[in-house]
């Protein structure tokens, strides 16, 4: 085989292992993950890198919600943003939504049950995923007040999404 | 003659140009940090802050000719040695800079620029010898360069990390030798592998790793006599950096040994995440503990499977791999390459397995599953038994060595393609592989281009500082671990106050953890100011502590009542340590008197003049302090208790002298604080700096219970507010 036969059958391999090979092993890990006790540590604050939500979450929840995201129409990247946050951070509202029946209700209106205004107006996108961490961590607000916040983040980036697509 | 000489000078245009190209990929790969180079840093973490301070004391010290090894500068009075820093030469190139009026945010970052493109240089440099032109060199150059492990160290603030091109070019320099063995030849190899060692140790370990592994391969392949050269010129490199190995101890105190039976258990790694959260008392941090945990920390620093499968663009370091981009060209070079890539990728094969480090861990979850513990991988056994190997105790790092094989099997992979099809378009390919290589942050992984940068100004009340009389500086809260951006900070605002400060960046080693432990244990004034942001309930201290502390040159104190919102923001859900609340705040005032100076949100407490009087015990039980759980805790949930139009929001029914909190301004205007008694209704304003939290404190002026509440008007109000306080 030439030199130029060689390196095809690398690339076609290297495009198999990405598409087919990696998503297989990473689904088999995630089940072996959630079949396993939660880690040590688990809920707590590593000192310089948020933990992955998932951890947090639980690794169902998170398949769950990625299977959601995938259904989002991608987002074009804004200077400023962090957008590495996001697609978890939808992946995981959204899953939210669906565990707490809520399906369907994506784009629906932010429904002002927290003491009025969008509870995410001028909120950082880096300070998003504490606020999910919190809610299911803590259980501090309750399941509709959670869900409407929940539903509030996903309008938001729907909101980004649609002002990304005018430009 | 004249032809020569022509040849010359456009042979040495022509790497001219390399280098410029290389300075303009680094700035395109780190954009948009060039366009902030004089004022931001790239990198949230902790070593950036370190790095600046380090350059600056070094540039100051040398220029006042007072430069010792063991500054008090920091880590005062105990002092820290800043061989600890382990990158000598680095730092010396950075302190050249400054002494020739470079700014210090400007020297730092050209140290980065200038360490990512001499990385590409190095492998440009290796992948021409492999495959004879530019074109070669350009494509090992990318791979080398582009790498996320690069990018993630940078981002860290590890500028000696990025400087690696001194590993290719010693690869290349073994390869000039095999071609031709030599007297000449193995000198180059020997002064090229012992120059590493000035530059960064972890360097050097691996750039012998890379030795040992090409000097197999030339037994492998019968050259005896390549072998024999290289391995005079790697003893004589070991010979030449011999000297440095006391200052290399001292970078990296022994290693403990791995413990297979404790990596399998929960409550180590519990513990660990305690200790790395700065939450165990000071009493808990014994030396086998810290023992343990380096040991642990071995582990953590280990590349996982899952991470290797997809190898991601991650900011992260400790997540980071050689790359997808990396990976892709190394191994379709290899596989063009044939049989002449056989021994690069041995190399790459065996120094991938090293940074699984000794167990193979699927992800980042622990404990150690058993069946790894009890199949320990290489690294375990090398960690174990061969001298030195410990050094390198973050296995990840080895990565560097992977990425040395990759950039080699990418040009090599094109010399054969190019030698097999004349007509391939090599420039057109090269070209667009930069194009890939060099926009991976802003769309691969993390897509770590849109991060902020760091703000590096400071606030002026630092100079103010500067002009009191000397004396030792505790700046509050105390940490043992890096914590909180805002709090790693502290440690490069000394460089404008210039006076001698207690807290310390860099005891990450265990020997200086234990010195710092040592020292403020012994003292109940100093040990009740760590982690004093978090502490809870009574905080007592004795007098006689506080002038010891003033007998050992402690003059002043600093307390925060301002917290930049990115600092903050970048901290997670750790911000709350860097927010002091009561007793603390009251106690400081009753203990040290007013502030001697206060502006920026910094107050600068003085500790009582030696001689003065001083009371046997402070004490606060805070028992009148009663912490408020508002409807929303913004540090907590990223989210501001709004409240809608006209209306309000109850805090707190009750006896009060005195509400607190700490608040960040949220869009819209912030509501009032309404204090309701029997007698009248009073609306205290709330004052915020914009773009901090702020620490806000309102007396409360009413006889009997009241009721505060958050009020609004007719637009509605909002703030992020926590850590909410009522003194009865």
């Amino acid at each position: 085989v030439s030199a130029l036969g060689r390196a095809a059958l690398v690339v076609l391999a290297l495009v198999a292992w990405r598409t087919a090979a990696v998503p297989a092993l990473e689904e088999r890990w995630e089940r072996a993950r959630a079949s396993a006790a939660p880690p040590p540590g688990a809920g707590t604050v590593n000192q310089n890198w948020s933990d992955p939500l998932g951890a947090l979450l639980g690794p169902e929840l998170l398949r769950e919600g990625q299977r959601l995201a995938a259904e989002l129409p991608p987002a074009a990247p804004r200077p400023g943003a962090d957008r590495a946050i996001e697609p978890e951070l939808v992946a995981l509202a959204a899953a939210l939504i669906e565990r707490e029946g809520l399906g369907g209700t994506r784009t629906s209106p932010v429904v002002a049950a927290t003491e009025g205004g969008d509870p995410w107006r001028g909120v950082e996108p880096r300070a998003r995923p504490r606020l999910l961490r919190a809610l299911v961590e803590a259980g501090k607000l309750d399941a509709p007040t959670r869900a409407t916040v929940l539903t509030a983040v996903l309008a938001h980036l729907a909101d980004i999404r649609a002002a990304d697509a005018a430009k | 003659m004249l032809r020569d000489t022509g040849t010359r000078w456009s042979g040495v245009l022509g790497w001219v140009g390399v280098a410029v190209g290389y300075v303009l990929a680094s700035a395109a790969l780190l954009w948009p940090l060039p366009a902030h180079f004089g004022t931001h840093v790239w990198g949230d973490r902790f070593d950036a802050w370190t790095t600046l301070w380090l350059m600056d004391h070094l540039s100051a010290q040398i220029a006042a000719g007072t430069l010792t090894a063991t500054t008090d500068s920091i880590l005062f009075p105990v002092g820290y040695n800043l061989w600890s820093f382990g990158h000598a030469a680095l730092q010396l190139v950075g302190v050249a800079l400054m002494l020739l009026g470079v700014p210090l945010v400007t020297a730092y970052n050209v140290l980065l620029v200038g360490g990512l493109a001499s990385s590409g240089l190095g492998a440009h440099v290796l992948g021409r010898t492999l495959h004879g032109g530019h074109r070669g060199g350009w494509i090992a150059g990318l791979v080398f360069m582009t790498s996320p492990y690069l990018y993630g160290e940078g981002a860290a603030g590890c500028v000696e990390l990025v400087a690696a091109g001194m590993i290719p070019w010693f690869a290349a320099s073994v390869v000039w030798l095999v071609r031709a063995p030599g007297w000449r030849n193995g000198l180059l190899v020997a002064l090229s592998l012992a120059l590493v060692g000035p530059f960064n140790w972890y360097y050097t370990l691996f750039t012998g790793m890379l030795g040992v592994g090409l000097l197999v391969w030339q037994l492998v392949a019968r050259r005896h006599a390549a072998a024999a050269w290289l391995t005079a010129a790697m003893v004589l490199a070991a010979a030449l950096d011999a000297p440095l190995i006391p200052l290399v101890r001292r970078e990296t105190p022994a290693r403990p040994p791995l413990d297979v039976g404790s990596v399998q258990l929960a409550q180590p790694w519990t513990d660990k995440v305690a200790f790395s959260d700065g939450l165990l008392p000071l009493d808990s941090l014994t030396e086998s503990f810290l023992e343990e945990q380096d040991a642990l920390e071995v582990i953590d620093n280990s590349t996982q499977l899952s991470l290797l499968v997809s190898a991601p663009f991650s900011l992260n370091p400790l997540d980071s791999t050689p790359g997808a981009f990396a990976f892709a060209v190394g191994l379709v070079g290899w596989a063009a390459a044939g049989r002449r890539g056989f021994g690069w990728g041995a190399i790459l094969l065996g120094a991938t397995l090293l940074t699984l480090g000794p167990f193979l861990r699927v992800d980042d979850q622990p404990p150690v599953p058993r069946a790894a513990a009890e199949w320990p991988l290489p690294y375990y056994w090398f960690y174990q038994y061969v001298p030195f190997f410990s050094k390198a105790y973050r296995p990840y790092r080895i990565g560097v060595v992977a990425l040395v094989a990759l950039a080699a099997l990418a040009s090599a992979g094109l010399a054969a393609l190019e030698s097999e099809h004349r007509r391939l378009p090599g420039r057109l390919l090269v070209a667009a592989l930069a194009l890939v290589g060099l926009s991976q942050p802003a769309w691969s992984g993390d897509r770590p281009m849109w991060r902020p940068l760091a703000d590096t100004a400071l606030p002026p009340v630092y100079e103010a500082l500067a002009e009191l009389p000397r004396g030792g500086v505790v700046e509050l809260p105390l940490q043992y671990q890096p914590l909180t951006v805002a709090n790693a900070r502290y440690q490069y605002a000394q460089i404008a106050h210039r006076q001698p400060l207690l807290n310390c960046n860099q005891l990450i080693r265990r020997t200086d953890l234990f010195a710092f432990v040592g020292y403020v244990q012994a003292n109940s004034f100093l040990s009740t100011l760590v982690d004093l942001g978090r502490k809870r309930g009574s905080l007592a201290f004795s007098g006689a502590d506080v002038a010891a502390a003033r007998a050992d040159g402690f003059r002043y104190v600093i307390q925060h009542t301002r917290v930049e919102t990115g600092d903050a923001q970048l901290a997670s859900r750790d911000i709350t340590a860097d927010f002091l609340g009561e007793p603390a705040g009251r106690l400081l005032e009753r203990a040290l008197g007013a502030p001697v100076l206060e502006a920026d949100g910094v107050r600068v407490f003085g500790l009582p003049e030696p001689g003065t009087p001083l009371p046997t015990r402070w004490i606060d039980t805070g028992s009148d302090v009663v912490d408020l759980d508002p409807p929303v805790d913004s540090a907590q949930l990223g989210l501001p208790l709004s409240v809608a139009p006209g209306g309000e929001v109850e805090l707190y029914t009750g006896e009060a002298s005195q509400l607190s909190f700490w608040a960040q301004a949220a869009a819209g205007p912030a509501p009032v604080v309404r204090v309701r008694s029997e007698a009248a209704t009073v609306d205290l304003p709330v004052d915020v700096t914009p773009g901090t939290w702020s620490w806000v404190r309102l007396p409360v002026a009413a006889d009997g219970p009241v009721t505060l509440l958050f009020g609004a008007g007719e637009g509605g109000a909002a703030l992020h507010v926590t850590r909410m306080q009522v003194v009865r």
